[in-house]
């Protein structure tokens, strides 16, 4: 399944929050998105999943213009993992997993594909318990198991790993190795940019809105592009073949 | 996690049900309301001036039976349900515990259109004169408010524009009693808006009954779409939620179900609001599996408490609206003390 962005531009309100963006997502692939607060990241990944209006351009998934999908149906196409990990009501965390099967027509593979999603995100434990009795971390990983339950071709995250312990947040980023090596596809959207290098074939850096770098991740994730991004001078190192990038100091 | 105070509020009062109810939780709770209120049902069709006893089907107790007693207690099971259903519906669409069906305004548009059809005296024209105004004022005041929040609204806003509507459809009302044409006017008019099920007829039946049921069909399809604005309504869309269709749907199941049920039997408050929060725990707290069991719970709250007051007040000096308000008002009390106990206040 492919997903491209052709030209993408998104106003909310005034404000020009991407400007003509051009995006490709083949099968198979797991790009990240990374920028300073405030580039249009979120924005990014809520357009390619068909969440806000454009104010021109389009997405295409397979050659369909989302725009004009049934939202059911794009929404077993494309699983997309919101910053925002509000819960309204206090739900037992099998419930909250079980919601990803609402794009789905009711059968009897919804209980193998919350199963799956609870063993996957290490929360069968947890299976009965309250979300309200869940600390963030735990949350995030039932909201995370909530997308993988939808079982789409497409999972886009958007800053998964943030309020992650550094195990879930290598066993996250395992996880979604493995689905891309099963065919799937993955965009997330990360702070820390030495994961963009270490787990994800291509990155795009995006700053106030425009595409500043795209393509492999070695080659966007270097020291003059986040100094212009971040406006920070960065070290990136190399250790036990772990990529690490720090920031040094701040640039005037 | 990110909810509401009044949430966690809910949440320390439905905690202490929740142990206890889990084994009734998954599907039993709709059986044994339904068994319930089948029995409130049957006991306000035995209930007379003497007391409860078997109802002749012949003469004039039949008459009494068809005539008197059938509508009062069909309406008592419709209007609660209607209450109920809302009450659960708009709790999840606007998760908020606190939301209740007079919120978008239909409560407060029909009871001016009563109290106007009252006034102008075309009330007394015709037995149905009076719900008819009710309907037409429910129907001015949803338009309004749909008209006033706009095609692209955020649940936030349908709340202010029905706060808004509900105040002017207020201010009127009062405006109306105050130039009630005599005493007798006036009494008339609030003891409507005090809400009864007394001195109705199959007609104020058949003509509430099929919006009711339409309304709160309307309700029921979007079960699936309150399930997933649990998880806030970007994650919601992507599970296929459509925010416009979902906003129509409950502004329109509402307006049906709560316009018709105050147009027949006036305002009556509480019902729901607190019936959805005691049933919730029942449901493992998914709003879509709520509508169901706030259905039954609505129409076995109001055909209990109209028994109730009928047995208290066998002359029906007691009104419908005022006993649920004093059922409803002490159900506050004890979320203040269960929230006191969360929070060790």
């Amino acid at each position: 399944m492919k997903l491209r962005a052709e030209n993408l531009s998104v106003r909310l309100g005034q404000r020009l929050v991407l400007d003509r963006v051009r995006f490709d997502l083949s099968a198979g692939e797991m790009v990240a998105v990374i920028g300073p607060n405030g580039a249009g990241k979120s924005t990014l990944l809520r357009a390619l999943s068909g969440l806000v209006p454009l104010s021109s351009g389009r997405v295409l998934l397979d050659d369909r213009d989302v725009a004009g999908m049934c939202k059911t149906e794009l929404g077993r196409q494309i699983a997309f993992i919101p910053q925002d990990r509000a819960v309204h009501w206090p739900l037992p965390v099998e419930r909250v997993v079980g919601l990803g099967r609402l794009p789905h027509a009711p059968s009897t593979h919804d209980r193998v594909a919350i199963a799956a999603a609870l063993k996957a995100m290490d929360l069968e434990g947890l299976a009965k318990r309250r979300v309200s009795e869940l600390s963030g971390g735990e949350l995030a990983r039932v909201l995370q198991a909530r997308a993988l339950a939808q079982e789409a071709d497409i999972l886009i995250a958007d800053e998964p790993t943030a309020g992650l312990d550094m195990g879930h947040v290598l066993q996250l980023l395992g996880l979604l190795k493995g689905l891309v090596a099963a065919g799937r596809s993955v965009i997330v959207a990360v702070h820390d940019v030495s994961l963009a290098l270490r787990f994800c074939h291509r990155t795009i850096l995006l700053c106030e809105g425009k595409v500043l770098a795209q393509g492999a991740s070695d080659e966007v994730v270097t020291s003059q592009h986040l100094a212009h991004a971040f406006g920070v001078a960065v070290r990136i190192e190399t250790l036990d073949n772990v990529p690490i990038v720090l920031a040094t100091s701040t640039l005037t | 996690m990110r909810r509401d105070d009044d949430a966690r509020i809910i949440d320390s009062a439905g905690a202490a049900v929740d142990g206890a109810s889990s084994a009734l939780a998954q599907y039993g709770t709709v059986g044994v309301l339904a068994i319930v209120t089948l029995v409130a049902f049957v006991m306000s069709l035995m209930l007379g001036p003497e007391g409860f006893g078997l109802p002749a089907f012949k003469g004039a107790a039949r008459l009494v039976l068809i005539e008197i007693r059938l509508p009062r207690a069909l309406l008592g099971l419709l209007v609660g349900g209607a209450l109920g259903i809302t009450g659960a519906a708009l709790q999840g669409y606007l998760r908020n515990p606190l939301a209740e069906p007079g919120l978008l305004g239909m409560t407060g548009g029909a009871s001016l259109g009563a109290v106007i059809a009252i006034h102008t005296g075309i009330a007394a024209a015709f037995s149905l004169a009076l719900p008819l105004g009710g309907l037409i004022g429910a129907g001015v005041t949803t338009l309004a408010v749909v008209l006033l929040a706009g095609q692209a609204s955020a649940p936030v806003t349908l709340i202010l524009a029905g706060v808004a509507m509900s105040s002017v459809a207020g201010a009127l009302t009062s405006l109306v009693l105050n130039l009630a044409p005599n005493p007798f006017a006036s009494v008339e008019m609030l003891y409507w808006m005090m809400g009864s099920l007394s001195d109705r007829s199959l007609d104020h039946v058949w003509m509430a009954a099929p919006l009711i049921v339409a309304g709160a069909a309307l309700l029921l399809t979007t079960h699936r779409a309150l399930d997933a604005l649990t998880l806030g309504e970007t994650a919601a869309q992507n599970l296929g939620v459509n925010p416009a269709r979902l906003r129509n749907t409950i502004v329109l199941g509402s307006a049906l179900a709560v316009g018709a049920a105050t147009s027949v039997t006036g305002a009556i408050g509480f019902v729901g609001l607190v019936v959805p929060h005691l049933l919730r725990p029942f449901v493992a707290h998914e709003p879509g599996r709520l509508l169901v069991p706030s259905f039954l719970g609505g129409a076995l709250l109001v055909l209990a408490a109209d028994v109730g007051l009928r047995l208290l007040s066998p002359a029906g000096d007691l009104k419908l609206g005022v006993v649920t308000a004093l059922l409803g008002a002490p159900f506050f009390l004890w979320l203040v003390l269960a929230s006191r106990r969360e929070f060790g206040a």
